[in-house]
């Protein structure tokens, strides 16, 4: 069943066409990984799918109904959207910002303070983050940092998580550390998660299935093992790479050169 | 480099429980320095009262010279120095975190030079019309704020394009103000202290003017208090967490702009306090809105009337216009935060 259905849609920045005619389908549970060269419209996808950015034409539609029909609370109790490197205040403890993951539950006038306590408590086991709860947000490594924002993200009880680049500007432990979270969120909790991600490794890894992103429109669509090959990865990187099998069974790949056009 | 989290964990960085603590002492200790600034305020003066004098008339209102000074020179102008210090520090708390900027303030949405315009026409052009001049700065503080925020527009709001339009259109209007200064440099003295911005003969009237501003601000600011929050997030992930951020954004732009726009078309154009009060709360007190917001008018309320009290006591019997005490104090004080920040 698909949870999240891309119809047709064309969306333009400043007059200028980002995404033309794009169709896509997210399948309830997958992981689904979107990847192509800087500027081809991956992070517009994910914001487009997010509401954050409108489309021109065409609609998003999440379990059959289009995005733009729910309000702006109920869209962020069913999918929640890390952007790339999100900023807070410098006061800001783990607990606050998870704690700010449960706003779309909340108004003035009403609210469940208790509910909101269990859900941020379940919310920092999940990511494990309950022994840095009271810690500034600024203070955490990388990793634990993007563990913070995922554990916000999860205090809104998505069925969806959308996630723009998430493992950038850390080192190959915390990258494992945040990926396997984030697997393991997906088969724990049923979780749908739809990222950007530069490392092709990981989508080999991590991802059931890929988009592939060139120019503004998907060009490859399926499972992950078989869309990464020589071709592709002349077509739209221009590289050539070795493409080999890793100890735990799954492909690798090792770029080798710059292909010349 | 030393960040920005040591200060924090230096000035409120204890945890849990603790945090509260520090928060409600913080409270406590702005709220003790507004009483001090609402009691000197009432107390001195270029008169000699003594307090118990002071409190007898408060107690029973008498037809004496104390009396008229006390109840409709002394208490009227501490009401509108402390509500004014209200207004401007709200405007400029709310201003900071929907612009994302720390220098924001009131001047930013063009509340100062639209005033600032508006006031200076009617006492140097319409001088016999000067019973107008508090609604007329009133629609020229708006008028400004409304202008800068539609060029700005362009499929929704970016805060840096609003702080480049203000800077913008408070040139333009400057240019106004001075244009006509130098026109008419005979009659510029009540516009120069308009300019500056001062209590000095402000009474009942103006009081009932501002009050109902202050009261509706500060409830409209406090309910906005976590979208304050979120909005600290960046767009896109206030958006994702259920914000309609550009609605929110007008509606608190609107509310600040009233705050301000009230505040300022009654004392002229106060500097300093939309800057340097939410700063000055926010490094005690932290960046969490439901705490900064009441940090920040109690703040605005001790600094306006201790200021005010300052500037008619220090070279009794002149009196200096308040805006000239703060920004005095005000400036160091800024680079000193400064230095500490950056």
């Amino acid at each position: 069943m698909n949870i999240l259905d891309i119809k047709n849609i064309t969306v333009e920045l400043s007059d200028k066409v980002i995404l033309r005619n794009m169709n896509l389908s997210i399948v309830n549970g997958e992981v689904l990984s979107i990847i192509g060269p800087n500027g081809c419209g991956k992070s517009t996808l994910l914001k487009t799918i997010a509401r954050v950015i409108r489309c021109k034409s065409g609609s998003v539609e999440f379990e059959g109904t289009n995005v733009q029909s729910f309000s702006h609370r109920q869209f962020a109790q069913r999918l929640a959207i890390l952007t790339q490197d999100p900023e807070a205040p410098p006061d800001l403890t783990v607990y606050d910002l998870v704690k700010l993951g449960r706003f779309p539950y909340r108004s003035w006038y009403s609210g469940n303070a208790k509910e909101d306590e269990e859900q941020v408590a379940w919310a920092l086991a999940q990511t494990g983050m309950e022994q840095m709860k009271e810690r500034l947000l600024v203070t955490l490594s990388g990793g634990e940092r993007q563990r913070a924002w995922i554990a916000m993200a999860l205090a809104q009880r998505p069925k969806v998580l959308l996630l723009d680049e998430p493992t950038t500007y850390l080192d190959i432990c915390h990258q494992l550390e945040v990926m396997q979270l984030l697997r393991k969120l997906n088969r724990e909790l049923g979780l749908t998660v739809v990222m950007v991600l530069h490392d092709l490794n990981h989508t080999l890894q991590y991802s059931q299935r890929i988009a592939v992103i060139k120019a503004g429109e998907i060009i490859r669509v399926g499972e992950t093992q078989e869309v990464i090959n020589d071709t592709l990865l002349k077509d739209v990187f221009r590289v050539k790479a070795d493409i080999f099998m890793a100890s735990n069974g799954m492909q690798a790949i090792l770029p080798i050169d710059l292909i010349k056009l | 480099m030393k960040s920005n989290a040591d200060d924090m964990v230096g000035a409120a960085g204890h945890y849990g429980i603790s945090r509260n603590i520090w928060r409600g002492g913080v409270l406590v200790f702005f709220a003790f320095l507004a009483s001090c600034g609402l009691f000197l305020s009432l107390t001195q003066g270029t008169m000699n009262i003594s307090i118990i004098d002071i409190i007898n008339i408060l107690q029973s209102p008498i037809n004496s010279s104390n009396s008229q000074i006390i109840w409709n020179i002394r208490m009227p102008r501490t009401i509108v120095g402390a509500l004014v210090g209200v207004n401007l520090a709200l405007s400029g708390a709310i201003l900071q975190a929907i612009m994302r900027n720390p220098l924001a303030d009131p001047h930013i949405i063009g509340i100062s030079s639209g005033a600032g315009l508006a006031g200076v026409t009617i006492m140097i052009l319409f001088p016999a019309m000067e019973y107008l001049i508090t609604p007329v700065a009133f629609v020229g503080a708006m008028g400004a704020a409304v202008c800068i925020y539609i060029i700005a527009w362009k499929n929704g709001i970016k805060p840096v394009r609003v702080i480049l339009a203000g800077v913008a259109v408070s040139a333009f209007l400057g240019s106004g103000i001075s244009g006509l200064m130098i026109f008419y440099s005979d009659r510029v003295h009540g516009a120069l202290l308009w300019m500056v911005g001062g209590l000095a003969a402000r009474s009942w009237p103006q009081v009932t003017i501002i009050w109902p501003y202050a009261l509706v601000g500060f409830i409209l600011a406090l309910l906005g208090a976590q979208y304050l929050n979120i909005l600290q997030l960046g767009d896109e992930m206030a958006s994702g967490l259920g914000i309609n951020v550009e609605a929110v954004r007008i509606a608190l732009t609107a509310v600040a702009a009233l705050l301000a726009a009230s505040a300022v078309s009654v004392v002229g154009l106060l500097g300093f306090v939309g800057l340097i009060v939410p700063h000055a709360a926010r490094l005690l007190i932290g960046s969490d809105y439901r705490f900064l917001l009441p940090a920040s008018a109690l703040l605005g309320i001790g600094v306006v009337t201790l200021s005010d009290t300052f500037a008619r006591v220090i070279f009794s019997p002149i009196e200096l216009p308040v805006g000239i005490i703060m920004a005095f104090i005000g400036a160091p004080f800024f680079l000193f935060l400064l230095r500490r920040e950056l």
